[in-house]
C-alpha cells in the first residue's frame, strides 16, 4: 500500500497528464464515430458543433438553448428539463471538480499542445501583472450572466432568437474544435441578421485573439471561461479537492511557478486548507512542484491519493533538468 | 413559366389562404426536406414531456404554391408510418377544405397518400397526392437514421413520385437553394420513361422535363426569395409542388363507367430554405480571424519589445 | 661543509594566530566526541587543508564572491564561474576588521572585510574576479564600498526589503536578471539553456544530499550531532559543488546504515534543540558545540550558514532562460527567512514547523552582538513560541572566545530546564 502510494506521489505528472488529455481528448472529439454518448451536460467544452464525432455536449449549449423557451413554458414544464439537465451537469461535475478542466476538456488540452509547440519554439510565456489579472478575473462572471440573462431575454420576448446561443457564437471552441473532425463550417460570418453578424463577427475575432492568446500564455482561454465561473459556484460539495497545509508551505513560489493560471494565492495563502480558487483548472501542476511533504495535496472524497513530496518534487525536477 | 391554375391535387402541411393560396414562407412545416424540429409541436430537445407530435395536411388544388386553393374531397388518407405500419386517416372536415391530422410517435420519414379515381369522357384519371414528413429528434441523431430514410413506396399505390435523397441527408437535412434534387416516377413500383414531370417553385416559377428510361428526373432549386437585407430570414421557407403525369393506352371499367385510356397523375410537395452561403461568409470569417490573429500576434510582439525598456512602470497625470 | 638551514623569515602558517583558532576549534569538534562518522573525516580534512595548513583550494573558473545566500549560484555556474561565500566566522579576522566597523558592529561583517583585507587568508579560494554582495543588512550595505577600497569589483544586488508584494518579485526577477547579464561578462561566457540546466542540475544534486542529511536529523536519539553538520554546510561555503556533493551523499550512506543498526549519537533523553539566528561559521561553531558538549544535541538550524542556504529547492515549468532564471530568482527571495525583511511571519513559521517536525524540546536563538535585526526580531519570535509553548534561550555573543565559561553555564541551565519540563511532563 505504502509502495503504491509512493508509486503515484513519484508520478512524472508531466507524462500522465499527457497521455490522459490525449486519451480524452481522442474520446470527446472523435468517440461519436464510437455511438458513444455521454449526454448533453457535460460540465467542459465537449464541442456540441462537433457534428458526429462528439461524445457529449457542453452543457453550456443545452443550457443556453434550454433557457430561451418562452417564460410561460420555462417556468412550468421546460423548467423541469432545466433542472433536470442541471441536475446531471452537478453530478457530472462533483465528481472531477474543475479536474475537468485540467484533465478532460478538450479546449484546455489544445490550449496545452499549443503551450508546448511554443516551447519546442523557444518562445518565452507572457503572464499577468498582479493588477491585470485581478481586473481581468472578474470577466468569466460576467460572461456567465449574459450567457444566462441572453436567452432568458429571448425567452421573454426581449430580443430575438437571433441571438441564441450567445457564449456558444463567440466561443473559440465552436471554430477550433470541428476542425478536428475536418469541418471547417464554423469559420463564416453569418450575415443574416445584426444579431448574428455581431456575434459571428466576436467569435471569429476571439478565436484569431485565442490562437495568439494561448500560444504565448498558458491555459488563457481559461481565465475567461464561464464555465470555470460556473464551475467555482458549485466547488463547495465536489469530491475532488485541493488542500494546503500553510503550516508547511514555506512560501518558496515553486507552485505558483508551475501554475498555468498564475494563481498567486497558491503559493501565498498560508491560512487557506481549502485552496482551490476560481480560476483553477486543478491540473495538479502545483502539487507536483511542491518539494514539501503534504504542503499540497489532492484528496477524493476526503481520501488523499496524491500529495507533495520531497522525493516525488526531487525526481519530476531531475527529469526536467537531465532532459 | 409560371404555373396555373390548373387543378392539380396536392397534399401540404400549410394551411391554404382564404383567399386561395398557401402562406408564401415564414411559415413552419415538416415536409420532405425540410429538416428540424421546426413545424413539429415540440418534437425534440426539451419538448412537454410525453406529448405526441400531430400533423396536419391539407388537400390543395393548383401547382403553385402561391395560389393553390384547397378542394372538398371525401377518400381517405393512406398513412405509411415511421415503422412501415399502414392505415387509413379520415377526412376531418366532411365537405369543407379537406385536411388529414396524425400522430407521429417516433422520429422518422412518414408518407401520406391521397389516392381518386375517376372516370370522364371515357379516360380513366388517376391522381395520387403524395406527402413525405419527417419527424427528427431536434438536434440530435436518430439511431438507425440511415436505415429511416431509405425511400419507400407502397404496392397499395398505383403511382408516385420518390425524392431521392441527398448525400448523407438525415432527418435534420434540409433542401437549399442552388441543390439539384431528383425524383423517379414509379408505376405499379416500375419506372415511367417519357412522363412529362414538372417542378414548380414557391413563388410560381415552373419547369417542365420529361423522365428518363429510368424513370428519373431533376431539377435545380432555384432561388426565388429575394428580400430587403434587414427583413432576409434564414429559416425562410418555400414549398416547392413537382408533379407526374403521363397517360397509358389500355382499355377497362372503373364503377361501372368504361374507359379507353388511363392518365395518371402524382404529385409530391416538399419544402426548401436558403442556403448557407446566401447568408453565412467564409471569407469573412476567415478574415476577421486572421485580423484578429495578426492584430494580436503584434501587439504582443511590440508589447514585449517595448518592455525591454525599464521604468516605465509607473506613469503620472500631469 | 657545514650546512646552513634557511630560516624562513615568515612563520609556517599553521603556526599562525587563525591557524591555531582554526585548530582549536576542529580539535574540540573531533577529538571531543566518540563515534563521529567516518564520512565525516572528508570534511575533517577539507578544514584542516584548508584552514590549519593554510592549502589553496582548487577551484574551476573565475572565483565569485558572495556575501549572502540570496546570490543565485547557478547563474555563477553557468556563466563558467565558481561561487565562494565569503562570509568568515573567524575571531582573528573580526579584530581585523573592526578597523572598518563601529566598535559596536556585527562580527560576521567584521571578520569577512578582515579575511578580505589580509594577505594570504583562508580558505584560500584563489582571485576573485567580482563581488556580489546582496543588500541585505545594513552593515553589508555599507560594506560594498569598504571592499571596493580593497580593490576588489563589487556588484551591488539589490534585494527588496519587503518581499511580500508584487513589486518585489518584479523587481528581484529584474535585478537578477541583471546580475545573469553582468556574470556573462565577467566571465566572458554566454549564459544557454543547456548551461543553466547543467548548473541547476549541480545545485540541485546538492540540494537533494542536504535535504537527506537534514531528514536524517529528525529521528529520535539522533544518528548525527549538529556540530558535524553545521561543518558540512559550512564546507559548502568554498568546497568543490560536486566534491562535497559526494561528501554528503557519502555520509546519508552512512547514516542510513547507523539507522539500520539502531544507532544512537547522543543519550536517549539528550535535549533537542533547534538553533536559530546568527550563522555558525567554521571556526565559530561553539554555541552548537557548547549545546552539544553539555549533553544536548541540534537536531535542525534555522540559519543561513545551513538550511536557509541550502533547504528551498527550485521548481521549473517551461526550461527555457527566461523562465529559468524567473523560477530561480523566486527561489532565492520568496521563501527566504532572513531577518532583514520588513515581516517575520515565515521565519516563525519555518521555526514552529523544524519544531514540531523535529520533535525539538527548545530553540537556541543566537545573536551576535551589533546585528540589529535579529536582535530587533527577538522578541517576536520569543512570542510566538512561548505561546506554543516552547522554551526558547536567546544568547547574544561574538566570535570572542571570552564568554565561554558563561555561555556554558546558561547552556547547561537551559538544557536542565529542558529535561525537568519533560520528567514533570511524563509523570
Amino acid at each position: 500500500m505504502s509502495k503504491l502510494r509512493d508509486a503515484v506521489n513519484n508520478v512524472d505528472l508531466k507524462r500522465f497528464r499527457f497521455w490522459f488529455q490525449l486519451a480524452a481528448f481522442v474520446l470527446f472529439v472523435y468517440g461519436g464515430y464510437l455511438a458513444i454518448n455521454l449526454g448533453n451536460s457535460l460540465p467542459m467544452f465537449s464541442c456540441g458543433y462537433i457534428r458526429d464525432g462528439r461524445a457529449g455536449v457542453c452543457y453550456l449549449l443545452p443550457l443556453q438553448h434550454q433557457l430561451a423557451r418562452p417564460w410561460p413554458q420555462l417556468f412550468s414544464y421546460a423548467g423541469v428539463a432545466v433542472l433536470t439537465g442541471f441536475a446531471i451537469f452537478a453530478l457530472w461535475f462533483i465528481v472531477l471538480n474543475k479536474g475537468w478542466c485540467g484533465f478532460v476538456c478538450p479546449l484546455g488540452t489544445l490550449q496545452d499542445w499549443l503551450t508546448s509547440l511554443r516551447q519546442k519554439l523557444g518562445i518565452r510565456q507572457s503572464g499577468y501583472t498582479h493588477e491585470q489579472f485581478r481586473r481581468l478575473t472578474w470577466i468569466k462572471y460576467v460572461l456567465l450572466a449574459l450567457l444566462l440573462l441572453i436567452p432568458l431575454g429571448i425567452g421573454g420576448g426581449l430580443w430575438s432568437h437571433e441571438v441564441g446561443a450567445p457564449f456558444c457564437q463567440i466561443c473559440p471552441g465552436r471554430m477550433v474544435l470541428p476542425l478536428f473532425v475536418g469541418d471547417f463550417s464554423q469559420w463564416t460570418i453569418d450575415f443574416s441578421s445584426p444579431g448574428k453578424i455581431v456575434l459571428t463577427a466576436l467569435g471569429m475575432g476571439i478565436t484569431g485573439l485565442f490562437i495568439v492568446g494561448a500560444f504565448v500564455k498558458k491555459r488563457f482561454f481559461c481565465f475567461f471561461c464561464p464555465m470555470s465561473a460556473l464551475h467555482y459556484l458549485l466547488s463547495k460539495p465536489a469530491l475532488l479537492r485541493l488542500r494546503k497545509d500553510g503550516s508547511k508551505c514555506t512560501r518558496c513560489g515553486d507552485c505558483y511557478t508551475a501554475c498555468d493560471m498564475e494563481i498567486r494565492e497558491i503559493a501565498d495563502d498560508v491560512t487557506r486548507k481549502e485552496i482551490m480558487t476560481d480560476d483553477c483548472t486543478l491540473c495538479l501542476k502545483c502539487v507536483a512542484a511542491c518539494p514539501e511533504k503534504g504542503a499540497l495535496k489532492v484528496d477524493f472524497a476526503n481520501i488523499t491519493f496524491f500529495e507533495s513530496t520531497e522525493e516525488g518534487f526531487i525526481k519530476r525536477m531531475n527529469k526536467g533538468i537531465r532532459k | 413559366m409560371r404555373g396555373g391554375g390548373d387543378g392539380v391535387l396536392w397534399l401540404s402541411d400549410q394551411a391554404p389562404r382564404r383567399d386561395g393560396g398557401g402562406r408564401p414562407g415564414g411559415a413552419r412545416g415538416g415536409m420532405a426536406g425540410m429538416g428540424g424540429m421546426a413545424g413539429m409541436d415540440d418534437s425534440g430537445m426539451g419538448g412537454a414531456p410525453g406529448r405526441i407530435p400531430n400533423k396536419r395536411l391539407w388537400l390543395r388544388s393548383g401547382s403553385n404554391p402561391l395560389t393553390a386553393g384547397s378542394v372538398p374531397a371525401s377518400e381517405p388518407v393512406l398513412l405509411l408510418d415511421a415503422q412501415q405500419q399502414a392505415s387509413s386517416i379520415d377526412v376531418e372536415a366532411h365537405g369543407g377544405p379537406y385536411n388529414v391530422t396524425f400522430p407521429m410517435p417516433e422520429p422518422g420519414v412518414y408518407n401520406a397518400y391521397f389516392v381518386r379515381r375517376a372516370v370522364d369522357q371515357e379516360t380513366l384519371a388517376v391522381t395520387v397526392a403524395k406527402a413525405e414528413v419527417m419527424r427528427s429528434a431536434g438536434h440530435s441523431k436518430v439511431e438507425g437514421e440511415a436505415q429511416l430514410m431509405v425511400p419507400r413506396t407502397d404496392s397499395r399505390v398505383p403511382v408516385e413520385i420518390v425524392r431521392e435523397r441527398k448525400d448523407g441527408e438525415g432527418l435534420f437535412t434540409r433542401i437549399n437553394y442552388g441543390d439539384t434534387i431528383r425524383f423517379q416516377v414509379l408505376r405499379d413500383g416500375k419506372p415511367v420513361q417519357n412522363a412529362r414531370v414538372s417542378f414548380t417553385s414557391g413563388q410560381g416559377w415552373s419547369n417542365s422535363v420529361q423522365s428518363d428510361e429510368d424513370g428519373r428526373a431533376g431539377f435545380v432549386v432555384i432561388r426565388d426569395y429575394f428580400p430587403e437585407w434587414r427583413e432576409f430570414d434564414r429559416r425562410h421557407r418555400e414549398t416547392f409542388v413537382v408533379s407526374a403525369s403521363f397517360p397509358v393506352d389500355q382499355a377497362g371499367e372503373w364503377q361501372g363507367s368504361p374507359y379507353h385510356s388511363v392518365r395518371y397523375t402524382t404529385t409530391l410537395a416538399g419544402a426548401y430554405y436558403p442556403a448557407i452561403e446566401d447568408y453565412e461568409s467564409y471569407a469573412w470569417g476567415l478574415g476577421i480571424a486572421v485580423v484578429a490573429l495578426l492584430f494580436s500576434g503584434t501587439a504582443v510582439y511590440l508589447y514585449r519589445r517595448r518592455r525591454v525598456r525599464p521604468y516605465r512602470e509607473v506613469s503620472f497625470d500631469e | 661543509m657545514s650546512e646552513i638551514r634557511e630560516v624562513p623569515l615568515k612563520p609556517a602558517f599553521n603556526q599562525s594566530r587563525q591557524a591555531r583558532e582554526a585548530e582549536v576549534m576542529l580539535n574540540h569538534i573531533v577529538d571531543d566526541f566518540i563515534d563521529n562518522p567516518a564520512a565525516m573525516t572528508y570534511f575533517y580534512d577539507l578544514f584542516r587543508h584548508a584552514f590549519i595548513e593554510g592549502k589553496a583550494l582548487d577551484r574551476e573558473g573565475p572565483g565569485i564572491g558572495t556575501t549572502c545566500i540570496q546570490v543565485p549560484e547557478e547563474l555563477i555556474y553557468a556563466a563558467g564561474g565558481t561561487p565562494v561565500r565569503l562570509c568568515n566566522g573567524a575571531y582573528h579576522y573580526d579584530q581585523v576588521g573592526a578597523d572598518f566597523m563601529p566598535a559596536k558592529s556585527c562580527s560576521l561583517v567584521k571578520a569577512t572585510l578582515g579575511r578580505l583585507h589580509s594577505e594570504k587568508a583562508v580558505p584560500d579560494v584563489g582571485k576573485l574576479e567580482l563581488i556580489v554582495n546582496p543588500t541585505t543588512c545594513d552593515q553589508k550595505k555599507k560594506a560594498a564600498q569598504m571592499m571596493e577600497g580593497m580593490g576588489y569589483q563589487v556588484y551591488d544586488l539589490d534585494l527588496p526589503s519587503a518581499k511580500d508584494n508584487e513589486a518585489a518579485r518584479e523587481y528581484w526577477r529584474r535585478v537578477v536578471k541583471q546580475l545573469a547579464a553582468r556574470l556573462q561578462k565577467v566571465t566572458g561566457k554566454k549564459l544557454t539553456r543547456q548551461r543553466l540546466r547543467e548548473a541547476m542540475a549541480k545545485t540541485s544534486r546538492a540540494q537533494a544530499a542536504f535535504r537527506t542529511l537534514h531528514n536524517f536529523r529528525r529521528k529520535a536519539p539522533s544518528l548525527i550531532l549538529g556540530k558535524d553538520v553545521f561543518l558540512v554546510t559550512n564546507a559548502y561555503f568554498f568546497d568543490d559543488i560536486e566534491r562535497w556533493s559526494a561528501a554528503v551523499e557519502a555520509l546519508n550512506a552512512e547514516l542510513a546504515q547507523r539507522e539500520a543498526e539502531a544507532f544512537s549519537a547522543v543519550q536517549k533523553k539528550a535535549p533537542r534543540i533547534v538553533f536559530t539566528g546568527s550563522p555558525p561559521i567554521f571556526p565559530n561553531i561553539k554555541l552548537p558545540l557548547l549545546i552539544e558538549e553539555a549533553g544536548g544535541v541540534v537536531v535542525a538550524d534555522e540559519t543561513c550558514s545551513a538550511n536557509r542556504m541550502l533547504y528551498d529547492m527550485t521548481a521549473v515549468d517551461e526550461w527555457l532562460l527566461s523562465h529559468m532564471i524567473e523560477s530561480i530568482a523566486d527561489k532565492y527571495l520568496k521563501p527566504c527567512t532572513c531577518p532583514i525583511f520588513t515581516r517575520n511571519d515565515d521565519r516563525i513559521r519555518r521555526l514552529l514547523d523544524l519544531v514540531s517536525t523535529f520533535n525539538a524540546d527548545g530553540v537556541v536563538y543566537q545573536s551576535f552582538a551589533g546585528c540589529q535585526v535579529y536582535e530587533m526580531e527577538q522578541r517576536s519570535v520569543a512570542e510566538a513560541l512561548n505561546k506554543a509553548g516552547i522554551p526558547m534561550l536567546y544568547i547574544e555573543t561574538d566570535y570572542s572566545p571570552d564568554d565561554m565559561g558563561q555561555l556554558s553555564t546558561r547552556v547547561e541551565a537551559f538544557l536542565e530546564s529542558i529535561k525537568t519540563r519533560k520528567r514533570q511532563a511524563r509523570a
